[in-house]
């Protein structure tokens, strides 16, 4: 049996840090763009056309598409989405997580967690949403580090947190006989901001569906 | 001329096979489903219904072994050698957000995706001397070899993100695309990507 993961870290509920934010962390219906996302004041040099572009524009967001070339982040290297099998070997995962630009050894992150009623027609199973202290304060406005909302700072680091979701939810599955015969376990994993360090990662079933068409 | 790539690989046109086809293998402006941008950013929806892996990765290939570990998982085969290719450069690299891209399918695909070839055409294609991962990585390395010229930043690069070459400068990254595992439809691209201050 694999250790589950609410023995590992604190989940926080979906309505933390209990009072209305603009977007909430713990809100997982949506995705946070990616960019730096700081607010940056208006930069103006000297030597600049005071009514051209000022350099404070590449510390936005960016703006979220659909189009793979135009998703990538236009401040960072890496990032994206992964889907793969269950059963990866623990150096294949740390290699995608490495070169996704995952934030390894991130320890100051709060969890957040959502299990699927119906996991064929959502898509997972359960997922788990990772944000880090800074980007709770930078891009959802709530200090984890000072103040009435002080998070402490996690046990496992975000490489050991990921692989035991994936142990977990493994171990689950092999526990579960609700399942259709050929139906399998398999997970997805994207960089939501990669400078800010939220993650997401999920189980899923596959296959769970029709074949996808060009 | 941008690519040693055809000289290591039989590159084809945008335009083989000739037979008309509603959307060609060589017409890199669409993506095979789930990925066409109508059908929206959400990560979880736009999962393969059909296989475990793919997706859609960003990174800097510092470490060869990462990067080829990674292909892996997302279910690249990455021993094929039955492939065609495809390439295409940006016509505006700020507009379309890559350098240069080149696909790949495998010769089945051309079969049961596009209907382009029949399985007796296909039977008669020549192997391509190197292996999908052997591909990938010449791809990685010709691109580094071309752009990065001062270890981090890319002079010959600079400006075409809208980089200031003060606060924000160009280097160099790329962008791989699982389109399908079975039959194998994959995407890798350069481009570049600005490091602030």
């Amino acid at each position: 049996m694999a250790t589950p993961i609410e023995d590992l870290v604190t989940i926080l509920p979906c309505s933390w840090p209990g009072e209305k934010l603009p977007v909430m962390p713990g809100e997982l219906r949506h995705f946070a763009p990616q960019g730096l996302g700081l607010d940056v004041g208006l930069v103006v040099r000297p030597w600049d056309d005071p009514s051209g572009p000022s350099p404070s524009r590449f510390y936005g967001l960016d703006e979220p598409s659909a189009d793979p070339f135009a998703a990538a982040p236009t401040a960072e290297a890496s990032g994206g989405t992964a889907y793969f099998d269950s059963g990866p070997s623990p150096e294949h995962l740390k290699a995608l997580l490495s070169l996704l630009g995952t934030h390894l050894s991130l320890k100051q992150y709060a969890v957040f967690m959502v299990y699927s009623a119906n996991p064929i027609r959502q898509g997972y199973i359960r997922q788990m949403r990772i944000v880090s202290f800074f980007a709770l304060k930078s891009l959802f406005g709530v200090d984890a580090i000072e103040g009435p909302h002080q998070l402490p700072e996690q046990e496992f680091d975000v490489e050991a947190l990921l692989a035991a979701f994936i142990a977990d939810d493994e171990w689950r599955w092999g526990e579960r006989k609700d399942h259709e015969e050929g139906q399998n376990l398999g997970f997805g994993y994207t960089i939501e901001n990669t400078y800010q360090c939220v993650y997401r990662i999920w189980s899923r079933v596959w296959p769970a569906g029709v074949e996808p068409q060009p | 001329m941008p690519s040693s790539i055809d000289e290591l690989v039989n590159v084809a046109s945008s335009l083989w096979p000739s037979k008309y086809q509603e959307v060609r293998p060589g017409n890199l402006t669409r993506f095979i489903a789930p990925f066409e941008a109508t059908l929206g950013q959400d990560p979880i929806e736009r999962a393969p219904r059909g296989g475990p892996a793919g997706g859609t990765i960003y990174f800097e290939s510092h470490n060869q072994q990462d990067t080829i570990a990674t292909f892996a998982l997302l279910g690249a085969d990455l021993a094929l050698t039955r492939y065609a290719v495809y390439t295409q450069m940006s016509p505006d690299p700020m507009v379309y957000r890559y350098l240069w891209q080149i696909r790949i399918v495998a010769y089945d695909a051309l079969v049961t995706y596009f209907d382009a070839l029949t399985e007796e055409e296909v039977t008669a294609l020549h192997d391509q001397p190197l292996t999908v991962g052997e591909l990938l990585s010449a791809f990685i390395k010709g691109e580094r070899d071309r752009w990065i010229d001062d270890h981090v930043y890319s002079n010959a690069l600079r400006g075409v993100l809208g980089g200031d070459d003060d606060w924000a400068k160009e280097t160099l990254a790329y962008g791989f695309l699982v389109e399908s595992t079975q039959p194998a439809v994959y995407r890798i691209w350069s481009r570049p990507w600005l490091v602030t201050k």
